[in-house]
């Protein structure tokens, strides 16, 4: 019973959490109050005038419609990949399951590179689609497209392994009781997952709004019309404007900070339906 | 509503689940699917509710082809091994669900869906817990949602897997003596799932005893019990002793003996001359007293009093055969370990030695619901 032998006690345990917690603050919380300071270097009127730059107007328009496009596809495209993947026996699965973490494992200005060489000027695509007047490089298509390959697997991966865990056995239930496929889905797979789903919606949003490499590429940088805010941030930075550029990160950041909010809400709301515990309940 | 199936395999890949079921169940029936684990017992249940499908054969469901139905269309109520409850749905909407899915058309109003859960709540003896979520229930109460649940939709066919296997055994006695009632006051068709042989011995009408995707014998519980068609089925249904004999010009005598076996000792018909197993019933075994003749020799090996009865272990030429006796029919004062003793058999049934029969009666996985069966013999002594 020594205490000093317990693995939780003593010297050490006070040195680790203080050097995570030094970690933490200077990495993580130095960065996101300098962020702030220097947005309001010189005073609210400032800042309210960067923001209301018809180019930064522009750029947080572009983000928000980029990611009301990507996110509801790849919400529906992660119910459908995790729904096959967690509730069907196909062959192939488990490639699928490879490939949908793809995204993950390329460096997004790859994942651009390749829209780049499909559909650009120089493209396999590129004469059809000039021919054609299409314009999907360095246009909102581009920029849509990258977003949605970049934050495929983020529902997806969180579905997965909620829905193999939960089995199939309360779907099968519903069925023998008459039920459609859409009653399935709406009465009893969906609001077993809800949380989770919810969940996933959150990160996908909040990488679809912050996506910077693969976006990049694709968008041509066309001030006012195809930067996305990380891009004006980048572009106002590089033309030494420091406040602009931090006065957009700041929204950003509160983006940020917003879903970290929701996020920890939800875990600690609803762990039982976000993590593996969840079938517990079932099976008792 | 009669159910009749015919012809019937499934296959997964190259492994064969079931084949060659043929099975008539008459309206009103309590038919338990009986078997060990691997047997294909759920999956030919799974097959009749239209969660799975056949690979051959034909399913009539009160004479019209089910296979080609969709299981919402085949007027069954199913209770899942692990009743599959829907979790984020309170007792009353988990009861309530068969009604509220129906088409608009068919729908009843509201009040009348209201009415029926509330009966059926009733029904199954958990009237006021309708505000419930199924983890604030115990596995008894689970299982008679799941049961209010399946008959909400009026089913005329009752589908039950295993649906007393995950109870702890004082709760699975007293709630399948109730389930049985219900069955016989609803006028259901019932089919049902166990391992268990007490289980279904004491439940079913009839019973059809599945082994390695094949029925090995249909019948009531007692035809079963007395007129066992297999090695297999006799040493499923209930504890035997099981020893090596050697069959002859229509005599038997078993290993060790030197006299055989008198014809009026033998049940049932007699497989081909040469080697044989010889299966008997602890019932079916007698201890001789020191005056009396004939019989096999048996050395006493020990010997232990269980309550109101006597366990002997014996041994009969290299095989050993657990006994029981009543207490108070057998004068234990000259029963010593290491004493020679006599036993009568009757009723001694022969089969054929086919690798089969042997690893049927070794205990399986499935056995954990008959600790009788674990010992490799054991008789009764009267």
């Amino acid at each position: 019973m020594a205490p000093e032998h317990h693995p939780g006690t003593g010297a050490g345990r006070i040195v680790l959490i203080l050097l995570a917690g030094l970690f933490l603050v200077a990495f993580l919380l130095v960065p996101l109050a300098v962020v702030f300071s220097e947005a309001f270097a010189k005073g609210g009127a400032a800042y309210l005038d960067a923001l209301g730059q018809p180019d930064a107007r522009a750029a947080i328009g572009l983000t928000l419609l980029v990611a009301a496009i990507a996110v509801p596809l790849n919400t529906v495209f992660g119910l459908v990949a995790a729904w096959c993947i967690a509730k069907f026996e196909f062959p192939g699965k488990s490639l699928l399951t490879t490939v949908i973490d793809l995204p993950f494992s390329v460096s997004p200005v790859i994942s651009g590179m390749v829209y780049v060489l499909m559909f650009g000027l120089q493209g396999y695509f590129g004469p059809f689609l000039a021919a054609h007047g299409i314009k999907i490089v360095f246009a909102l298509p581009g920029l849509i497209l990258a977003t949605v390959f970049v934050t495929f697997p983020f529902v997806a991966r969180q579905l997965i392994p909620l829905m193999q865990q939960q089995g199939t056995g309360e779907e099968e239930a519903a069925i023998v009781l008459g039920a459609s496929g859409w009653q399935v889905f709406r009465r009893v797979t969906l609001p077993n997952i809800r949380w989770g789903l919810l969940y996933g919606v959150l990160l996908c949003n909040a990488r679809a709004m912050g996506e910077f490499g693969a976006v990049s590429v694709v968008s041509g940088h066309i001030r006012g019309l195809t930067d996305t805010m990380p891009l004006y941030i980048e572009a106002l930075y590089n033309g030494y404007d420091a406040v602009g550029a931090f006065t957009v990160a700041s929204l950003l950041a509160m983006l940020a900070l917003v879903t970290l909010v929701l996020k920890a809400f939800l875990e600690m709301n609803y762990r039982d339906d976000l993590t593996l515990a969840a079938a517990q309940v079932s099976r008792h | 509503m009669g159910v009749d199936i015919a012809g019937m395999s499934k296959r997964f890949g190259r492994a064969e689940i079931l084949s060659g079921i043929e099975l008539s169940i008459a309206r009103g029936e309590f038919v338990a699917l009986l078997g060990p684990s691997g047997s294909g017992k759920t999956t030919l249940l799974r097959i009749i509710a239209g969660l799975e499908a056949a690979s051959a054969g034909s399913l009539r469901i009160d004479d019209r082809d089910a296979l080609s139905l969709p299981p919402r269309e085949r007027k069954i109520g199913f209770v899942f091994q692990n009743y599959a409850l829907f979790r984020h749905l309170r007792v009353f909407d988990n009861v309530a669900f068969g009604l509220q899915v129906k088409k608009r058309a068919e729908r009843p109003p509201r009040e009348v869906i209201a009415r029926r859960v509330a009966e059926l709540l009733e029904l199954v003896q958990l009237g006021g817990l309708g505000q419930r979520f199924p983890s604030q229930l115990s596995g008894g109460q689970r299982q008679r949602v799941a049961l209010a649940r399946a008959l909400a939709v009026d089913p005329e066919l009752l589908l039950l897997d295993e649906p007393f296997g995950a109870l702890d055994a004082g709760v699975r006695v007293a709630l399948r003596q109730w389930l049985r009632g219900l069955h016989d006051s609803l006028g259901l068709t019932s089919i049902f799932v166990t391992h268990d042989q007490e289980e279904a011995l004491a439940l079913a009408d009839r019973i059809a005893l599945l082994n390695r995707g094949r029925i090995e014998q249909v019948g009531t519980p007692a035809d079963l019990y007395d007129h066992p068609g297999t090695a297999f089925v006799m040493g499923f249904l209930g504890a035997v002793n099981r020893l090596d004999c050697a069959v002859s010009g229509g005599g038997v005598r078993l290993a060790g003996d030197t006299q055989p076996l008198d014809a009026q000792q033998i049940s049932g018909p007699l497989p081909a001359n040469g080697p044989a197993i010889a299966l008997v019933r602890p019932h079916d075994l007698r201890l001789l007293g020191p005056a009396e003749r004939g019989g096999s020799r048996v050395l006493l090996r020990s010997i232990a009093v269980v309550g109101a009865r006597l366990r002997l272990i014996l041994e009969k030429s290299g095989h050993t055969i657990e006994a029981e006796a009543d207490r108070d029919r057998v004068d234990a004062s000259w029963l010593h370990p290491g004493s020679q003793l006599r036993i009568e058999f009757s009723r001694v049934r022969i089969f054929a030695t086919d690798g089969s029969a042997g690893e049927a009666i070794a205990p399986s996985e499935s056995d954990q619901a008959r600790p009788l069966s674990r010992h490799p013999a054991r008789a009764a002594l009267r």
